[in-house]
């Protein structure tokens, strides 16, 4: 009998209300907090995640949305936008001290550029950060006093006076200002470095620089931006710069260049960047072979340990097999930066001085880090199959060496397809273990690099090249970096969709002898 | 033969031992003449300048909270998308597609835009370990739905349909059956991520820079150095750091004792 009645999808309606109005509330405070950081973006992605979160859960119908929403943002938001992000990147010069526009370049040039002038008003300073900033590498704010005892707080080509909850030292000197946290005298003298950088413009032609980390001065810019002509002109030496390629160029073809660049797209130039140089193509075709290889060998050999352990551990009278399991499982559970840094402690130091015992060392890690999944899925293949085979051959004559080879070693294969792709590309971007045993070295001196002196070592994959690139050189390309990580997804993404094509779905075993 | 095999699975572990009860002076030698605690050992707690409990405490935080969510999470999708009659071969294809594009090739991506996050909300930014676990979340969804879709295509069907024709809400079907259904697999899941995650490297380095918001792997990998070799401290912390993988080890094997 079908009951037509009426069900609360998630409790009372009331509660389900309250929870939408808690909900699009958060959502109303973030976009504020959004807002005054100026992330347009994030406010518009805020909406609709919040519209698609109303629309699911404000109805008693779409009840298998309901379930599915979170998972769908979360796969859309911290999945498929980073790989998109890194894709887009590979097509641009993105990198951290490039300026979005050539407008905020501009800015950042001529702000750069204030200087004091004979007579300039100084100002007390008081370091700070806006709140819920790192103290240690936040970005620095200045809070002045000046000559009138005013609190004064420069930013956003103004200088606005502060009257609101400021306290003040003794000295007269700021202590306190809501939205901000003032730096100790220690946090201020860590940050001391960052001093000579810190200043704002106030205006067209004014700004405020930091004198040292206690004082503040008037000052006027000296270079100045002219958009409609995209110059850049130095009103001490007269010199003019004109925008090119993400940069300002000087004019005179001096080939001086200012700085910061910005960010412009360079369509395939990064990747004509990796064939076009001669020793740069071999040097990354040698880590082409060398990933591919260590991936091929670290996936046989682990399935090779896993199925002849599986194999001795499903002998029959065999004693202790779960104490052994257990034990066997071990690699399986260990952190994984653990294992890395025993493995780099066992062999030191000779082994990594050469690029063969450096693979060698790496390639025993990987099978050690490998086997037990191997060993877990060759042991269920092998309880999958049905006693009376091995039965039956063994009543037609066979050995045990042919039950062996003829049965149960081309079960485990079968079994085990699926999963060896997937070890496969597993290993092929098996950035840890590479990265913390040898760091991708031994690097020669005279071979080829990436830029920025971020060299290219015998056991590089393409992910521990791309990471250095990336995040370990002092002013690293993105969009190079970028580059190397999509020609990584490209060769993965090869793999899956062979295995995607070839694999039969692994809940549907049709295998003859398995049981069911 | 298989005494060998242990062996083999556990030298990191006996490297460690050795190198932590190791003295200094001996350090990087032939002859470790010197066996005991040695005074680097007892320094692993209460050093300032070495914040191991603070690692540990962001490790347990960030894995924690990341496997609690991912699991979370994987069940509700499963549950969602067996009501709207996916199967779970779709689900298969689906997921693995996902997994072309694994977290480690997107990290640049996701380094930058959890930096863009954080200029407007810090405690979603880099250097705090609840970034780390939304990423994390991000990272191991498909594999859970994955594996969640298959034990879940293993339960009868029947009685979903018996309880739907008496009239249960979707809610009271999720709780009773699909929830208890899956209660032993939600304890793997939420054991095999969080020692995956408790372990993972490369996102932590990335997104963590400051001494004392590390997660082990980083500030380990870090104490390690270039070419210092591993000091018995090290060496000692990297062991303590073994401890939660093998506590998930313990609890997995019993419990597949007790229902075999």
């Amino acid at each position: 009998m079908i009951v037509a009645r009426v069900q609360p999808s998630l409790g009372p309606p009331a509660i389900r209300w309250v929870a939408i109005v808690v909900l699009v509330g958060a959502a109303f405070w973030l976009s504020t907090v959004l807002a005054a950081h100026g992330l347009g973006l994030g406010i518009a992605l805020v909406a609709m995640a919040t519209m698609a979160a109303v629309l699911v859960y404000g109805t008693s119908r779409a009840v298998s949305l309901k379930y599915l929403v979170p998972a769908v943002l979360v796969t859309l938001g911290l999945q498929v936008w980073p790989i998109v992000f890194t894709a887009g990147m590979s097509f641009t010069n993105y990198g951290p001290s490039k300026a979005l526009t050539q407008a905020s370049a501009a800015e950042q040039i001529t702000t750069d550029s204030l200087r004091p002038v004979a007579g300039s008003i100084r100002y007390e300073m008081t370091l700070a950060v806006p709140s819920g900033q790192s103290r240690r590498s936040g970005p620095l704010v200045m809070l002045l006093v000046d000559p009138a005892e005013r609190a004064l707080l420069p930013a956003d080509g103004r200088v606005t006076e502060l009257t609101d909850g400021v306290e003040r030292a003794p000295s007269g000197r700021i202590s306190a200002v809501p939205g901000y946290d003032v730096l100790t005298v220690d946090e201020r003298e860590s940050r001391a470095g960052d001093v000579p950088r810190l200043s704002v413009l106030t205006g067209d032609r004014t700004g405020i620089r930091a004198l040292n980390p206690y004082e503040a001065v008037d000052a006027v810019p000296t270079k100045r931006y002219s958009a409609a002509t995209s110059t850049v002109t130095d009103t001490i030496t007269g010199e003019q710069y004109r925008a090119r390629d993400g940069r300002f160029v000087a004019v005179d073809g001096s080939g001086a260049t200012l700085s910061p660049d910005w960010l412009e797209g360079v369509g395939l130039n990064n990747f004509a960047g990796l064939i076009s140089d001669p020793p740069l193509r071999s040097a990354i075709l040698a880590v082409l072979a060398w990933n591919l290889g260590f991936a091929a060998l670290a996936t046989v050999g682990a399935f090779l340990l896993g199925a002849f352990l599986a194999l001795v551990l499903d002998a029959p009278g065999m004693a202790g097999r779960t104490a052994y399991r257990a034990a066997l499982l071990i690699p399986w559970v260990l952190p994984v930066f653990t294992a890395a840094l025993a493995w780099r402690a066992l062999f030191r130091p000779g082994w990594f001085d050469t690029p063969a015992g450096a693979r060698i060392v790496l390639l025993l890690a990987a099978w050690w880090i490998g086997f037990p999944v191997m060993l877990v899925v060759c042991s269920r293949a092998l309880r999958r199959l049905r006693p009376e085979i091995a039965d039956a051959v063994r009543l037609d004559g066979a050995t045990a060496v042919q039950e062996l080879t003829r049965v149960r070693i081309p079960f485990l294969l079968t079994s085990a397809g699926p999963l060896l792709v997937g070890a496969f590309a597993w290993y092929f971007n098996q950035f840890p273990l590479v990265y913390l045993i040898t760091g991708g070295g031994p690097f020669d001196p005279g071979a080829a690099d990436l830029g920025d002196g971020a060299g290219i070592g015998a056991t590089d994959l393409l992910v521990t090249m791309a990471y250095r690139a990336a995040f370990s050189v002092p002013a690293p390309s993105y969009g190079f970096a970028a580059t190397i990580y999509v020609v990584a997804m490209v060769l993965t993404a090869l793999v899956v969709g062979f295995a995607l094509l070839t694999q039969r779905p692994a809940d549907e075993p049709d295998d003859r002898w398995a049981r069911r | 033969m298989a005494v060998v095999a242990v062996g083999w699975a556990v030298l990191p572990i006996i490297v460690l031992v050795v190198i932590a009860m190791t003295s200094p002076a001996d350090n990087g030698t032939t002859d470790p003449s010197y066996l005991g605690i040695s005074p680097d050992v007892a320094s692993l707690f209460g050093d300032p300048q070495w914040p191991y409990l603070r690692w540990y405490l962001n490790s347990l935080l960030a894995a924690g909270t990341g496997a609690a969510l991912v699991t979370i999470l994987g069940v509700a999708a499963v549950y969602g998308l067996s009501v709207r009659g996916v199967r779970s071969g779709a689900v298969g294809s689906m997921t693995l597609l996902l997994q072309a594009f694994p977290p480690i090739l997107a990290v640049l991506g996701i380094y930058l835009t959890v930096a863009k996050v954080g200029t407007a909300i810090p405690q979603v930014g880099p250097n705090s370990w609840l970034a780390l676990a939304l990423v994390y979340v991000g990272a191991g969804l498909s594999w859970v739905v994955w594996h969640l879709s298959r034990r879940l295509a293993a339960v009868p069907g029947e009685i979903v349909d018996a309880a739907r024709l008496d009239g249960a809400g979707h809610v009271r079907i999720f709780v009773t059956f699909t929830l208890r259904h899956l209660a032993p697999a939600l304890g793997t899941v939420f054991g095999v991520v969080f020692v995956v995650l408790f372990g993972e490297f490369l996102l932590a380095s990335v997104l963590l820079r400051e001494p004392d918001r590390l997660t082990l792997a980083v500030g380990l990998a870090q104490a390690a150095g270039d070419d210092v070799g591993l000091t018995a401290r090290v060496a000692a912390g990297a062991l303590v750091a073994c401890l939660p993988g093998l506590l998930v080890l313990a609890v997995g094997i019993r419990r597949r004792a007790g229902t075999a």
